[in-house]
């Protein structure tokens, strides 16, 4: 397999095949994330398609990552799922979850899935970058330095929000008796 | 995990329950991949048109190497004026191949490549072209469309000019060359087979063979990085589909009874009855794209044949084959 850099070199030339590469090597991950903090099947496509979408765009105008596009694919997921919630708050609750539960039951299955939906809901309270720590590091098992490179931040900054949002999330679910 | 990362167990299950999601369906994955590269190629088309460099390489046109490239510049530029100005060609572009521009966009495909000023320029633009068949196939199974015959024999016809172009570079070439192909076939092959699960009856024998041909040659090429002298022996040696066999796709040259440059990879469909070919797939549509050494001739291309004809790069006079091709088919 060609290395990240050569990769992104090439799709930078829109290289057919090389573009091709980065969206078999990443899309899946990013979908993942996008299920996981969107419990949504349709809707985690259009934000895997946009992501793509803007990736294109970053490289038409010769701007978009460096290095580590991983981190900078993760970043714009991110934001287009913060910015889907903030502009249909009132879907929040009456999104349909397709998230799937392992229980075998479909009574505990519905459970399950609306304990999903409440958790993503409480992800939802802490700050931005919190919740990328949460997603990308909890969630994904991606490390302290893919993390903090989507962040745009050290990875010692990183340890110190994963440390609040850990806390936060642990209170907000004491408090509500999940815990 | 780091003990600073440790995470409260219950915290932990929590979070572990949110891990689980259902699988992606296939179909959606490959309908974003299809939309993805489809968007890529329009945005690249805009990006090449908006870049001016590419014209340092132009020699004047007097100058152009042979006699079929010209043909070929005029045919474009001619169908290009016939059916509404310059920005057809470029508006072709997009078509998929049951669209009614899509013959102008696999022409100027042709001519792209006769502009290629070396093999390894060739190489890459075979790379993209080969892709954007995979992608023209995705796109209309995924449209519930069967592809016509003619793109996967353009793909694996492309496919069979990256064997050959490869076949003659130099070992550290041919080794970055060859490993690009076989990470490009086994998309390709995944492709054809994710295809089949969304694709009509019809459309799944397609898709079968076309997944079969692209193994086959996915195999020649991990077998040429494990012994390359081998692969240059088995490429320049194999037996050229179409010679004689009329049952293949055709690259032959569409001029009745003219001398076509016999390294041409005319493209088309025959009328079996009439033994006349279909202007609009492909007549003459010969691209002129030898990458041989030696004293290659003009061969005699007549018909347009539903045979691969690849040139073969070596030795005097093999061109010659390209017009054989078309002949076969004819029959």
């Amino acid at each position: 397999m060609a290395s990240e850099s050569d990769l992104l070199q090439r799709a930078r030339s829109f290289d057919h095949h090389a573009l091709a590469e980065l969206y078999d090597l990443y899309s899946p991950g990013l979908y993942r994330y996008a299920m996981r903090l969107l419990g949504h099947q349709q809707l985690s496509e259009e934000c895997v398609a946009d992501t793509f979408s803007r990736l294109l765009q970053a490289l038409q105008a010769r701007k978009g990552p460096d290095r580590n596009i991983q981190a900078y694919l993760y970043r714009i997921t991110h934001n287009w799922i913060v910015d889907y919630y903030r502009s249909h708050p009132e879907e929040e609750a009456a999104l349909e979850d397709d998230h799937a539960g392992d229980a075998p039951r479909p009574e505990d299955a519905a459970i399950q899935n609306l304990q999903a939906q409440h958790l993503r809901k409480v992800v939802r309270t802490l700050t931005q970058d919190q919740q990328m720590v949460i997603g990308m590091k909890y969630l994904e098992g991606l490390d302290n330095k893919t993390v903090a490179l989507a962040l745009g931040k050290p990875v010692g900054a990183v340890k110190s929000l994963q440390h609040r949002a850990l806390a936060s999330l642990k209170k907000i679910l004491e408090d509500e008796g999940f815990i | 995990m780091k003990d600073t990362d440790r995470i409260d167990p219950c915290l932990e299950k929590l979070l572990d329950d949110l891990k689980t999601v259902p699988d992606r369906d296939p179909g959606a994955a490959v309908r974003g991949r299809s939309r993805f590269l489809a968007e890529a190629d329009r945005t690249w088309q805009a990006v090449s048109k908006r870049e001016i460099p590419r014209l340092s390489r132009w020699k004047p046109f007097t100058q152009k190497e042979s006699f079929t490239m010209n043909a070929i510049i005029t045919i474009v530029v001619l169908a290009g004026l016939v059916f509404g100005g310059a920005g057809t060609v470029y508006a072709a572009q997009d078509d998929l191949p049951n669209e009614p521009l899509y013959p102008l966009k696999t022409m100027s495909e042709d001519v792209r490549l006769g502009l290629a000023a070396d093999p390894q320029q060739e190489f890459n633009l075979l790379t993209e072209m080969a892709q954007t068949r995979a992608t023209e196939m995705a796109m209309l199974v995924n449209s519930g469309i069967t592809p016509p015959e003619n793109v996967p024999q353009r793909l694996q016809q492309q496919t069979q000019q990256m064997l050959q172009l490869a076949a003659n570079m130099d070992p550290a070439e041919m080794d970055a060359a060859l490993q690009q192909l076989q990470t490009q076939l086994r998309t390709q092959t995944q492709l054809m087979t994710m295809l089949q699960s969304s694709a009509n009856s019809e459309a799944v024998q397609l898709l079968e063979q076309t997944r079969s041909s692209l193994q086959d040659r996915l195999r020649l090429v991990e077998d040429g990085l494990a012994d390359p002298e081998g692969f240059r022996h088995t490429v320049r040696n194999e037996k050229q589909p179409g010679l004689d066999d009329s049952t293949e796709p055709g690259y032959g040259n569409g001029a009745d009874g003219e001398a076509i440059p016999a390294n041409g990879n005319g493209f088309g469909n025959e009328d079996r009855e009439s033994g006349k070919p279909e202007d609009q797939n492909g007549n003459g549509q010969g691209s002129g794209n030898g990458t041989g050494n030696g004293n290659q001739q003009q061969g005699q291309g007549s018909g347009s044949g539903n045979s691969i004809v690849t040139p073969t790069p070596v030795g005097p006079g093999l061109g010659g084959d390209g017009g054989k091709g078309g002949q076969g088919g004819n029959h």
